[in-house]
């Protein structure tokens, strides 16, 4: 009885033994520097008396969302709040489930350059090939990357992480979208599994194969050998870790995704994969309209790329206005055609194009769910100052706002086959949600916490756009321009410098190779002006204003008349 | 009363307005109608004058005088106006997104369907030239280049596939002399650096895909698993078996007796000479083996191999038997392909009906789609180019170009943007003013 005592007691030191050098064995990369955030003091967290919008269409008025140990415990209107439970009070608040982005490479590096390949470039190995069917994109996942704050700013707290280059990528796998707590391994924060193989069309760079059509080729003879492979497993086949690594898509067990960014790679990339006898899912693709009775018919799965093309203003195409500066003759006008834009048909026409077709872009996604065609959005190849404003451009150009947050939530759970995890705002999901302080699409709605994993992330007021920050941006009038002007002294066209020493301005004047030192060199706002003296002894007054590289003014003191004069600043 | 004027004015309308590709019908679509009172350059039955062809779901249906067009069918007065077969243009690089695939000389698994781009506006401007059906072509950077692809072109759809000559053979592209050695030889250190590199090459290859073949037959036999799978060798065997046409990219008399040497020692006898200059030196031989030559009217000089170069060559060839075409190789020279055929009249003096040949029914047969195009024959598909005067005279343009029955291009409706796809990040669309020469496109990307 006592040896058996003993005997157990071994055991069991033996287990815990076993059990801390396993744990000690795993890699705690991301989790061990100061910087790394504490675990919080409670892990329960209370959303008091907000308006729950469970799944698109499903609303909960003062309800209250409470979260324990990363997951939802209870959603509804008389739920007590727990004791330990960190209380946000969310009157007047939204809360919505976590954004999934169905694609994305944030956390995955770019690829270094890889050194010069010396060897023969039309047999490569096949990592330089791209032929990586088999890497795994958890074990290069960096959990640091500032691109993840990034896509939790705009609400997405989960995303299907991929593999960035090569034509057989790799794999990619469903991530948590925030940094690891102090002690936590890195891989703690995948949700799931491999759940994609990802495929592009893409050419590696100076060796085989180089081009899109040879790309192709080897994806194709890749599959096919993979497949004779199957048909002969039980002789000795041998070791081949790209036949390996696809045998689980040919089963039709692991997803294939195929990234195609414009509707003719769209195209071929659905006709590579009906020839490999291969179901695709198609990510990237902005506007694919052209694509839609494929989709339809052979049901491809989709996922829209959030990247749209930059708007264009109505005016976008106006040259800068030749100005005539206060005090010069009223008359005195650069009458010449510049380019096209200085002819209003032109114009008009080109800059119409353009806009019907961003417009198109950005209705594709309207147009898909009017066609009852199942979709999720992708944010890679995003900038990150665009998630959410072009979200809002997906839903001005007609998107409703359930079929929006359907495609951020419960389009790309089911896509993802997670519905039990993601998606909504129920018991047992994730504690994944989105605390906003208004309807989700309107351009003054702020999102004010992000919740990863039940951990609360605080959203920062955004810090200026980029617009503004050019709008104020200083008139710079240092630089060497070139001007066209009869000035001086008959010369037409010359270059002006114009230097900064602390406060004071001072510059020179060459015409036809001869220097005239300038005088009086002044900026105020965007107004510069100069003088300097003709050989003739006459003073010559330059007024003018500055955008940018141009400077559109006057000349005045040349015979009595003021004359016009444009100059453009040369780069360097 | 009030209605149908209105609608008799929405008709009118409609048909006045530019054309712009959206407007146009889907690649399957197969049109009908009556071309009536043209001069009718049949090709293969002479020229008929005041002659009507009716077009019936994309096929010609009849060819005679006093035909009626069925009721809804188009007719389109052709009087004074000269009717000829669609032109097709045995070498093009046009509508591509990549050319060469330059990593290896041999490739022979790449397929030019795979990079088809329909929404490249050059495939317009080739109907403009009455041009419609090309032969695009992978490069010449390597002795073995990869699949090529004879397209229609059917302009206005976005889906590449859109653009196939459904039914036509498997053609391949091989390369010798300056290009391939050239990339391989001098650019890269490897073989082939020579002329006889070039052969050995192609020789190797050749015989390893008869081995390939070979064991995989054997396996078959004995009921063996299927030696790993090759598709450079399939398509190797493929040509061996005499499956795939071979259109070899050649200039000197030399290198193209040694091509044909090895082609028998190998049992091929589809070949095509691709530019062929100096095939007028030994067109007895090229007619004995029974191969086709494409040729350019009187371009050359552009590099060494191509000094020895007449413009007589086309004349001496169809002269000698040789079943000789005219290409462009070039999008800007494939708009005036006619005027290419016209110069074999100065240089030569060949007929009308053996000028027209050289860009109709002779490289159709060299593609193996002469059943199907390059003639106007009941039967046939309604592929037509409908000129404001004599095909073979300078002052002809293009008036309407027919492909499947279809009007693709009509100079009376010719919209001002023709662009498919509009990259809305171009404040004005890209144009690029020179499309290169021959030399050039034949080796996009290779370096």
């Amino acid at each position: 009885m006592r040896r058996l005592a003993v005997l157990c007691c071994l055991l069991t030191v033996a287990i815990l033994a076993a059990t801390s050098a396993h744990a000690q064995s795993r890699p705690l990369s991301g989790g061990t520097g100061e910087e790394t955030p504490l675990r919080p003091a409670t892990r329960t967290v209370a959303l008091t008396n907000a308006r729950v919008v469970v799944a698109p269409g499903r609303v909960l008025e003062r309800a209250t969302v409470v979260v324990r140990d990363g997951r939802i415990v209870s959603v509804g209107s008389r739920e007590a709040v727990p004791f330990d439970a960190r209380r946000i009070a969310a009157d007047s608040l939204t809360v919505y489930a976590g954004f999934v982005d169905a694609f994305s490479t944030a956390g995955v590096a770019a690829p270094a350059d890889a050194e010069r390949y010396t060897g023969d470039p039309g047999s490569p190995p096949r990592e330089r090939a791209g032929v990586t069917p088999d890497r795994d994109v958890r074990a290069t996942f960096d959990a640091t990357d500032a691109r993840i704050a990034a896509l939790r700013a705009a609400g997405f707290t989960l995303a299907h992480v991929v593999p960035r280059d090569g034509l057989f990528s790799g794999r990619g796998a469903l991530v948590s979208l925030r940094a690891p707590e102090r002690g936590e391994p890195a891989g703690g924060l995948f949700v799931s599994g491999i759940i994609s193989l990802v495929a592009r069309i893409a050419g590696a760079r100076g060796v085989y194969p180089a081009t899109p059509m040879g790309a192709l080729a080897v994806m194709r003879g890749a599959v096919e050998n993979a497949r004779r492979r199957q048909d002969a497993r039980g002789a000795d086949a041998a070791f081949d870790p790209v036949a390996d690594a696809l045998d689980d898509v040919i089963a039709g067990d692991l997803p294939f995704w195929f990234v195609a960014d414009d509707p003719l790679t769209g195209f071929r990339a659905l006709r590579a994969s009906r020839e490999m006898d291969l179901s695709p899912i198609l990510a990237g693709v902005t506007d694919v309209r052209p694509l839609l009775e494929t989709i339809r018919a052979d049901r491809v799965p989709v996922v829209l790329s959030l990247a749209l093309p930059d708007t264009v203003a109505a005016d976008s195409l106006s040259l800068p206005p030749m100005r005539t500066p206060s005090g010069s003759l009223a008359a005195v006008r650069l009458r010449r055609t510049r380019d096209y834009r200085d002819v209003p048909a032109e114009r008009a026409a080109t800059t119409e194009t353009r806009r019907t077709a961003i417009a198109r872009a950005d209705a594709a996604a309207a147009m898909l769910a009017e066609a009852r065609v199942p979709f999720a959005l992708g944010t890679f190849a995003t900038d990150a100052d665009d998630l959410l404003p072009n979200l809002r451009r997906l839903v001005a150009a007609g998107l409703s706002a359930d079929d929006a947050l359907a495609a951020l939530t419960t389009q790309p759970a089911r896509l993802f086959d997670i519905e039990r995890l993601a998606g909504t705002v129920e018991e047992g999901r994730l504690a994944h949600l989105v605390v906003t302080d208004g309807p989700l699409f309107a351009d003054s709605t702020r999102i004010r916490y992000v919740l990863v994993d039940g951990v609360v992330h605080e959203i920062p007021r955004a810090s200026r756009t980029r617009s503004d920050a050019a709008d104020t941006a200083a008139v710079v009038a240092v630089g060497t321009w070139r001007y066209e002007g009869p000035v001086p002294d008959g010369v037409r066209g010359g270059t002006f410098v114009i230097s900064r020493a602390g406060a004071s301005l001072s510059g020179t004047l060459i015409a036809d190779g001869a220097p005239y030192a300038l005088s009086a060199v002044a900026l105020d706002g965007d107004a510069l002006s100069f003088d300097f003296t003709t050989l003739g002894g006459d003073t010559a007054r330059v007024r003018g204003t500055i955008d940018g590289d141009t400077f559109v003014g006057t000349v005045e003191g040349l015979d009595g008349a003021a004359v016009s004069i444009v100059a453009t600043r040369l780069p360097g | 009363m009030m209605h149908r004027l209105l609608l008799l004015a929405a008709l009118v309308g409609v048909a006045s307005t530019a054309q712009t590709p959206s407007d146009l019908p889907p690649p399957n679509a197969r049109g009908s109608l009556l071309i009536r009172g043209a001069t009718v350059h049949t090709i293969t039955q002479g020229t008929l004058e005041r002659a009507d062809v009716l077009v019936r779901d994309g096929r010609i249906a009849a060819v005679g005088t006093g035909l009626t067009a069925p009721a809804g069918v188009r007719t389109v007065d052709g009087t004074g106006r000269h009717l000829m077969p669609g032109i097709i243009d045995a070498h093009s690089h046009l509508a591509l997104s990549s050319v060469n695939e330059a990593t290896n000389p041999v490739v022979a698994e790449v397929q030019m369907r795979d990079v088809v781009d329909p929404t490249d506006v050059g495939i317009y401007r080739a109907l403009a030239g009455g041009v419609t059906t090309i032969h695009v072509m992978h490069g010449s950077a390597n002795p073995i280049g990869g699949e090529n692809e004879t397209l229609k072109l059917r302009w206005g759809t976005l889906d590449p596939d859109g653009l196939l000559f459904e039914g036509a053979p498997r053609t391949i592209k091989f390369a010798l002399g300056e290009n391939p050695t050239r990339v391989h030889g001098q650019g890269r250190g490897l073989r082939p650096a020579t002329r006889m590199g070039v052969d050995q090459t192609i020789r190797e290859a050749f015989t390893e895909a008869r081995i390939y073949r070979a064991e995989q037959e054997a396996a078959r036999r004995d009921r063996r698993p299927l030696p790993p799978y090759n598709r450079r060798m399939e398509t190797l065997a493929d040509v061996l078996a005499g499956d795939v046409l071979v259109h070899a990219h050649s200039y000197r008399a030399d290198e193209m007796l040694a091509l044909l040497q090895t082609f028998r020692d190998f049992g091929i006898d589809r070949l095509t000479l691709q530019h062929a200059n100096e095939a007028f030196k030994i067109a007895p031989e090229i007619a004995a083996f029974g191969a086709g030559a494409s040729v350019f009217s009187d371009w050359w000089a552009y590099k060494f191999e191509v000094y020895y170069s007449s413009a007589y060559n086309a004349a001496i060839l169809t002269r000698n038997g040789v079943r000789a075409s005219l290409n462009s190789d070039d999008d800007g020279m494939i708009r005036t392909l006619y005027h290419e055929a016209a110069k074999t009249q100065r240089y030569g003096g060949l007929t009308d009906d053996e000028a027209l040949a050289l860009i109709t029914i002779h490289p159709a047969w060299q593609l193996g789609i002469d059943d199907r195009v390059g003639s106007i024959e009941v039967g046939k598909d309604a592929d037509l180019a409908l000129f404001s005067a004599d095909p073979l005279s300078i002052y002809a343009r293009v008036d309407m170009t027919v492909v499947d029955g279809v009007v693709r291009f009509d100079a009376a409706r010719d919209g001002d943007d023709q662009r498919l796809v509009v990259d809305p990040s171009e404040a004005v669309p890209l144009v690029r003013l020179s499309t290169g020469h021959a030399a050039d496109a034949c080796l996009r990307d290779a370096f």
